[in-house]
């Protein structure tokens, strides 16, 4: 097991490389139960799932959520900036935090793409999780059918 | 912890159509936090999304599914519709279930469906055990008519006769109460239909519909002891309501004979009492028999007239 008294490097799937202190560390328990799993003898801790762009995002945000003295009103004021992101960027920050078992970035990914199809017509949802309309207009007028309360 | 084991794909090789068909799809984790009827509006986006609302594990019925645009449609009506098609469509287990503002159906015949549905998919949670009977029955404090099959019954008493004799709160709008096709020798059917008549004060009208089962042929027969202490289990309880009470299929066995002497002896406004033997399975003679007992026990009403059927 890597003593958590060092910069620990995160390599994402592009080479690029995050250096991540102590204080960040430690506050971040993914990060613990990644650096005790791996058994590694380097610094260096590869995440062949997740690209450099990505994990920049990911990164900053968990700089921020770990700041020393931050208030609720910057940390609010910090996400509501931080998901200003296109759909499939949140995607791939959605699928990061998966991979990683943050369930605090993933919900509030999760709760930014609830807020972006709430009360939306059905084409701008599929626009959102990229969906391709494979129905024919019969077809669908058939799903209407078939779920005719929910649709009314 | 994610594991080397657990890796998933590599997303940023990946193009991103293929990426969008990734099994941990942001939309499934959508899925279970909108409102079900935003669930099932799902099924319009694509082909693969027609049906993934089915597998849905927790579903919540409550107001955002009664309210229709549609005021000509009563909510009896909405809310069989929907049941219906819960009960043709969805599949697999439901760890959660909530069901809530049904205070517009009155009537509750309509929870028979909601219980067959129930009883095929959900997952009984270990916390949930025996008190589930309980719990169910705290959901519908307003109950006034309420109609289970053996079925149900078995469902409902989580398959085992171990129920506590009372309800945490009693039906005290219940009037009607209809149990058909149930097997009295059976301790996971006996247990919760004599639960829930002790639990219900103000019924007005019993009816009891007997399904013959061999002895041979039950899963846990009522032991000899539950039987004997049927009695002295009602003996804080007068059913001063009850006016009439319908036996059909009584072939005289020990545990039937007993459910009808205790009805007669608990209820002073008792008008009518009709019971039907099963002719198929008893003989004439031993429907004689039976008639003769039954004329021998007591009846707090004066008044009550018990009408035997022998279908002669």
């Amino acid at each position: 097991m890597m003593s958590l008294g060092k910069l620990i490097t995160l390599k994402t799937n592009d080479n690029e490389e995050f250096k991540l202190d102590k204080t960040v560390a430690v506050k971040l328990e993914i990060i613990k139960n990644i650096v005790q799993d791996v058994d590694c003898t380097s610094n260096v801790i590869p995440l062949p799932n997740i690209d450099g762009k990505t994990m920049t995002k990911v990164v900053k945000y968990w700089k921020k959520h770990s700041e020393e003295g931050v208030t609720e009103v910057q940390l609010k004021n910090f996400d509501q900036d931080f998901l200003k992101m296109s759909h499939s960027e949140l995607h791939d920050v959605h699928l990061a935090a998966k991979y990683l078992d943050d369930n605090q970035l993933k919900e509030v990914i999760i709760q930014e793409f609830l807020d972006r199809i709430k009360g939306k017509p059905i084409e701008e949802i599929r626009e959102v999780f990229g969906i391709v309309n494979d129905y024919t207009p019969e077809e669908e007028e058939e799903v209407r059918r078939e779920n005719a309360w929910a649709f009314e | 912890m994610m594991l080397p084991k657990d890796k998933k794909l590599c997303s940023a090789t990946l193009p991103p159509d293929v990426l969008r068909n990734l099994p941990e799809n942001v939309l499934d984790d959508i899925l279970i936090r909108v409102p079900l009827r935003d669930a099932v509006r799902t099924s319009i986006l694509s082909k693969k999304w027609r049906y993934n609302w089915c597998r849905l594990p927790e579903l919540t019925l409550d107001q955002t599914l009664w309210d229709s645009t549609n005021q000509s449609i009563p909510f009896v009506t909405r809310f069989t519709d929907i049941i219906y098609h819960l009960l043709v469509l969805h599949v697999g287990p439901i760890t959660k279930f909530i069901l809530s503002d049904i205070a517009n159906l009155g009537n509750y015949s309509k929870i028979d469906n909601l219980v067959l549905f129930l009883s095929r998919n959900v997952v009984p949670s270990p916390e949930a055990g025996q008190h589930y009977f309980t719990k169910y029955f705290e959901s519908f404090p307003t109950l006034e008519h309420l109609h289970l099959d053996y079925h149900s019954l078995q469902f409902l008493a989580a398959g085992s006769g171990d129920i506590e004799a009372k309800l945490s709160s009693p039906l005290n709008y219940l009037k009607c109460l209809c149990l058909s096709y149930i097997c009295l020798d059976e301790l996971a059917e006996l247990s919760p239909a004599l639960c829930l008549i002790r639990c219900s004060p103000y019924l007005q009208d019993i009816q009891i519909k007997i399904e013959y089962v061999a002895l041979n042929k039950l899963r846990f027969p009522v032991p000899d002891d539950v039987v004997n202490e049927i009695p002295s289990s009602f003996s804080d309880v007068t059913l001063n309501h009850l006016r009439s009470v319908k036996f059909e299929g009584i072939t005289g066995k020990k545990t039937e004979m007993e459910l009808v002497k205790l009805l007669l002896a608990k209820s002073p406004m008792l008008v009518r009492m009709l019971i039907q033997p099963d002719i198929e399975n008893g003989s004439a003679e031993t429907r004689l028999k039976v008639l003769t007992e039954i004329t021998k026990f007591p009846r707090a009403s004066p008044k009550a007239e018990v009408d035997y059927n022998s279908g002669v």
